[in-house]
């Protein structure tokens, strides 16, 4: 006997995602899922952004093992709760409803929580966290080719950071192609270049994700 | 290597549907290739699992359509499997994708002994 079913493998993961969305919202809670390679400088981001935001940020920090990143993150003056997934290559919708449970539980007021995912191209793009966007980033210490390689995590993000830019002096990466192949799959990619050593760019970053806040809210 | 969690998650949806008792004989599922979402490595791992729950050797039949594109240069609908060609009338890059996300688990085939048919859960 056939049983037609017609429904999402992520179904389950789908509808937590909902309700961890709901309840950001109830927040006035912005968030985003940073997604990019190990080594990409995710955490050096978070920390750069952290010198903006002050502790009107707090981050949920995803890693295979150890709280290293959230120490790092806390040591920027944001609250930080770490994940260690023990194996796992992504973060799914559950995982990051407990961690912001427990983040809501120390108390605290924030406007953007950012999610750094598992450092990773290919598995998290399959599983909505209930982020309001997905950042997907790259830095200059990697190929400019990488954006058609792993089309799956570009064609869903809605923003692009390459970061690293203090390198270009010294490296081939053309960012101009990895941007315009990343607006090949997603023409309403916002593009940012930044330097998580130098802060080039991090205001223009910060800023324009409060003012993304702002629109969620409003809608 | 995510396939293991989606082997699970597939595992859960089809024991809520044919409860316990019943063969799992065949499972039909569709990915896009913007899915991120290896059709071997999710056949390997939903096939060990289906094993070790008791539902048997299922085969998994894989659908794999192209993703549907529309050119925002000349305005052909197209389809790819790869994205790294452009428009086949005019060559640009510049598209919207309009399907090829997908990760669909379609319906099931059970050998249900002759039993009525009868669907349970959601």
């Amino acid at each position: 006997m056939k049983i037609g079913l017609q429904s999402p493998v992520t179904g389950r993961n789908d509808r937590e995602a909902a309700r961890n969305r709901a309840a950001f919202r109830r927040r006035g809670l912005f968030v985003f899922n940073l997604i990019g390679s190990p080594g990409t400088g995710k955490t050096s981001l978070l920390e750069a952004m952290a010198g903006e935001f002050g502790d009107a940020m707090a981050v949920i920090e995803g890693d295979v093992q150890t709280r290293r990143d959230a120490d790092r993150i806390e040591g920027k003056g944001c609250r930080a709760v770490q994940i260690e997934t023990h194996g796992a290559c992504h973060l799914d919708a559950s995982m990051v409803g407990r961690a912001a449970e427990g983040l809501f539980a120390l108390g605290g007021e924030w406007k953007v929580l950012a999610v750094e995912n598992v450092g990773n191209l290919i598995c998290p793009s399959s599983y909505d966290l209930g982020e309001n966007v997905k950042i997907g980033m790259l830095s200059l210490a990697e190929g400019d080719d990488k954006v058609l390689k792993y089309p799956s995590i570009f064609s869903r993000i809605g923003m692009l950071v390459t970061s690293k830019i203090d390198l270009l002096p010294h490296m081939d990466f053309d960012i101009d192609r990895a941007e315009s192949e990343c607006r090949s799959l997603n023409p309403g990619v916002s593009c940012f270049r930044v330097s998580a050593r130098t802060g080039e760019g991090i205001p223009g970053l910060c800023s324009h994700i409060l003012s993304e806040r702002e629109k969620a809210l409003r809608v | 290597m995510h396939e293991l969690s989606l082997a699970e998650e597939m595992l859960v949806m089809i024991s809520d549907v044919i409860g316990s008792g019943r063969r799992l004989e065949r499972v039909n599922l569709v990915i896009g290739p913007l899915s991120g979402v290896s059709a071997d490595s999710l056949r390997f791992c939903f096939t060990e699992l289906a094993a070790m729950r008791g539902l048997g050797s299922p085969d998994l039949v894989v659908e794999e359509p192209p993703a549907s594109l529309r050119c925002r240069s000349c305005g052909l609908s197209y389809e790819v499997h790869e994205f790294v060609e452009g428009c086949p009338a005019c060559g640009s890059m510049e598209r919207d994708i309009l399907s090829g996300m997908e990760c669909m688990l379609e319906s099931i085939e059970v050998d249900d002994g002759g039993r009525p048919a009868e669907r349970s859960g959601s």
